[in-house]
Order: C-alpha cells, then structure tokens, then sequence
C-alpha cells in the first residue's frame, strides 16, 4: 500500500477548477482514506472518436455503507471534471453509464465517497484511436 | 415547462413488479459546446449544468456536467422500482432554461 500523501496529493490538485465542483472537491479532501477496490470503472482500450467515448462506473460498496456521490475525472482534459453524481436516495444503483469527451490519451480516474466518509478509487488508461 | 430546445427522452419499462430493478435511458438533444476550441479561442458556451432525476417528485440524484460531456448527452441508469411509480427527469441549462420528460411505471 502506497502511503496516503501519494494516493491524495495528485486527485486533489485535480479537483481544483470548476466552481460546480467545489462540492465533490471538499468532500474529497475530506475523504480518508482513499482505498482502491469497490469501483469498476470500464473504458474502450482505444478511443474511436474522442468526442463520444463509452464509460460505465460502477460502485460496489461494502456491507452496511452506501455511496454518497461518483465523480470522473479526465486527467488531461482542459478542464479535467467530467461528471459528478450525487446520490440522495438508494432506490438508484451507485452507477452510471455515459459518453465523454477526451482531449487525448490519458489516465482516467473515478472515485466513490462512501457514507462513512472514505473513498473508493479507480483508474484506467485509454489510448488515442481516430480523430479527436 | 420545456424551454430548451432539445428533445429529452426517458426509455424504460411501462411495467415492472414492486421491487424490480429496470433499466432507465435517457438522452437529449444538446451540442454540449464548452466554447474551447483548438486554436485557443473561445467561441460560445452553450452547456447543460445538470440532470436531475426523480421518483414519485423526490429527487433521487443530481447528476452535475463538467465540460467533458459528450454532445447529445445519454444515460443509463438502474433503479430500484418501489412500486407503481412516476420516473421523471429535469435537464438544466447555464441560463437556467429547462426541459422535463416524465415516464410511468405501472406493475
């Protein structure tokens, strides 16, 4: 296991642009720790047309939490958020299925911020195809 | 209550039992244009802010956009069916314009 300042220090950099999302940025610096597993985030390998590429998430959290929010980031994207997902009621599956729009090949990085406070994380790759 | 121009779509089961977990899609004519173009320059946003979904009139999630959002944007989404029900969905636009789909559910 990494030690935490690692795993921390790159994301909430991230999460520092848009005002929509002063929300999910303070509730990930508030989330401790960030634990990988619990979240499967499935991308394309290659990107077809960078403006419509395929992403599903999906949260699978442990017995007794649920998930408060889902958030996308798209790391070398101008502007780097891509979606936040508030959840508010549990008749809604912590999942989302949708298309985004990628600037070029790179990581991309999905969180879960649980009831309790902690955070899931994953991370994928996805790599130039077509036009973007 | 329609004031934006796209069409919004809701996709899901007309019937299912109290309990089940159906399948919602959702899509909407929008050009998602943050303005950002190649060369630097900034032509016009024209961007959704957020999507609301709802069930029986409660908002049940919020579901904001940052500007990575795909043009036309779709969605898929599970939920569980309490029983008979009304799955509605609000689109909100930068200038707070609206567009509203409704879809019932019958078991």
């Amino acid at each position: 296991m990494l030690p935490r300042r690692l795993l921390l220090a790159p994301v909430a950099s991230l999460l520092s642009a848009s005002p929509a999302f002063a929300d999910a940025r303070a509730a990930r610096r508030a989330a401790d720790p960030v634990l990988p597993g619990g979240l499967l985030l499935t991308l394309p390998e290659r990107a077809e047309n960078g403006a419509q590429v395929p992403i599903a998430l999906r949260a699978a959290p442990p017995p007794g939490l649920s998930v408060r929010s889902l958030h996308v980031i798209a790391t070398a994207n101008p502007a780097p958020e891509i979606l936040d997902l508030e959840i508010r009621d549990d008749a809604l599956f912590p999942e989302i299925q949708t298309r985004i729009r990628l600037a070029e090949e790179q990581e991309i990085v999905a969180l879960a911020l649980l009831s309790d406070g902690t955070a899931r994380e994953a991370r994928a790759r996805i790599a130039e195809g077509g036009c973007l | 209550m329609n004031t934006l121009p796209g069409i919004p779509r809701l996709r899901a089961p007309a019937r299912a039992r109290a309990g089940e977990t159906v399948e919602i899609r959702l899509l909407i004519d929008h050009p998602m244009d943050s303005g950002r173009r190649r060369d630097g320059s900034q032509a016009p946003r024209q961007m959704l802010t957020d999507l609301h979904l709802l069930l029986d009139g409660r908002a049940i999630a919020r579901l904001s956009f940052g500007d990575g959002a795909s043009p036309n944007p779709f969605h898929v989404f599970r939920i569980r069916i309490p029983g008979p029900c009304e799955i509605a969905a609000v689109w909100t636009d930068e200038d707070g314009r609206q567009a509203r789909v409704s879809h019932r559910v019958f078991t």
